[in-house]
């Protein structure tokens, strides 16, 4: 039993290491800017909590309110007094910790204020996930060491700070990588009941014309689409491709910043497309990703094709013939 | 806790929101609403409406 306990263990540890951003862990400059990009995220989640203070004075009721169980103490009050409370909450917790971003107590207030708000927008009816990805990462960014004062600086606290900072990251990359294998196990099911697929020349202009008649609204690029599907085509693969791939780009740091910028046009052009709003994410990869501690502001073209998913390995292949170094194995891919 | 605890903890959560954000959606009936508060499959437009549905 022990042996075997021991073998899991070892099959763990392999499958758990990853050389290449883990290297960018130990560097100092790493750890630097992630501690100069971390209060940027409760500055900003300020911003969002007074803005939504607005909300006080119309509150967009979308249905019947059944409170979530994080507010289940709403159901002893009267609305408006739980929409005054959770909002001027929210605020009140992100200022404290926009102010005590470095101590552990002033994240957590943070957490507890987005998510008593998040569950308050998810307290009519279907869950509202525009705030989802701010709560989990509030979550995860609790756990920072708390080595803000240069003197606690070891290099394992260092190591620990960058990869919760780094599990953010993953953890924003993972949703957008559920995204994308929804979209695939859409498109297997759908091409073997014989339907129109995601990777059919119109299922940009079916997605954009029907979500476009479900909103009664018209959009910038929506009529473009619609009478030249192929328009709209070849973004929606890439798109797919942005998303599907997401989670591996955390392994690599020298996709980044690239690739954030890839899934903020996604954003911006699904809007301007059929009308689909989630710029709450935005801000999330500009802070996280657009600076991110273990990128390099200036990368060179050949280490971000080779970190390509899928055209990198083709381009791999092919530099193997002509040179023995890469600069990475193959085997440090993942 | 150790460096390689902390690892192995944040790998296990990012598969434990995977795998149940992938049961919320699968668990569920076609009729009943993906919800497993605070989680999500994130499987959003994961399915092309068919031309003759929008064309009614």
């Amino acid at each position: 039993m022990r042996s075997k306990i021991h073998h899991l263990i070892n099959f763990l540890n392999q499958y758990t290491r990853f050389p290449v951003i883990e290297k960018r862990f130990e560097e100092d400059h790493s750890f630097r800017n992630a501690k100069a990009v971390v209060p940027f995220f409760y500055y900003f989640i300020f911003f969002i909590a007074v803005l939504k203070l607005l909300e006080l004075r119309h509150f967009p009721l979308r249905g019947n309110f059944t409170p979530r169980w994080p507010i289940f103490w709403a159901n002893y009050v009267d609305l408006q007094i739980v929409l005054t409370i959770v909002l001027v909450f929210f605020a009140f917790a992100s200022l404290v910790a926009a102010f005590f971003y470095y101590r552990r107590a002033g994240r957590v207030i943070a957490f507890l204020g987005i998510f008593q708000y998040h569950a308050l927008l998810s307290s009519f009816g279907s869950p509202h996930h525009q705030m989802d990805l701010w709560l989990w990462v509030a979550f995860l960014l609790i756990f920072l060491p708390n080595i803000w004062n240069e003197k606690n600086k070891s290099l394992e606290e260092q190591k620990k700070f960058s990869l919760v900072f780094w599990s953010a990251q993953a953890f924003v990359l993972l949703t957008y990588s559920m995204s994308g294998i929804g979209k695939i196990l859409g498109a297997i099911t759908q091409y073997f009941n014989g339907e129109v697929h995601i990777f059919a020349l119109n299922a940009a202009a079916l997605h954009v014309t029907s979500q476009l008649n479900a909103m009664q609204s018209t959009t910038l690029l929506g009529p473009l689409i619609t009478k030249y599907p192929l328009f709209g085509w070849f973004p929606l693969v890439a798109i797919i491709y942005l998303q599907f791939f997401a989670f591996l780009i955390a392994f690599r740091p020298s996709l980044h910043r690239i690739w954030a910028l890839g899934l903020v046009f996604f954003h911006v052009g699904t809007f301007l497309a059929m009308d689909a709003e989630f710029f709450h994410a935005i801000p999330l990869l500009l802070i996280l990703f657009f600076n991110s501690p273990f990128g390099r502001l200036n990368p060179s073209w050949r280490q971000i094709a080779l970190d390509l998913p899928i055209f990198g390995w083709i381009f791999a292949s092919i530099f193997k013939r002509s040179k023995k170094n890469y600069l990475f194995e193959i085997k440090d891919v993942i | 806790m150790s460096y390689k605890l902390l690892k192995k903890i944040i790998i296990f959560f990012l598969i434990l929101y995977f795998l149940i954000g992938l049961f919320a959606r699968y668990a569920k009936n076609e009729n009943e609403m993906e919800d497993i508060y605070p989680f999500f499959s994130w499987f959003l437009f994961n399915k092309v409406p068919q031309p003759q549905v929008y064309e009614e």
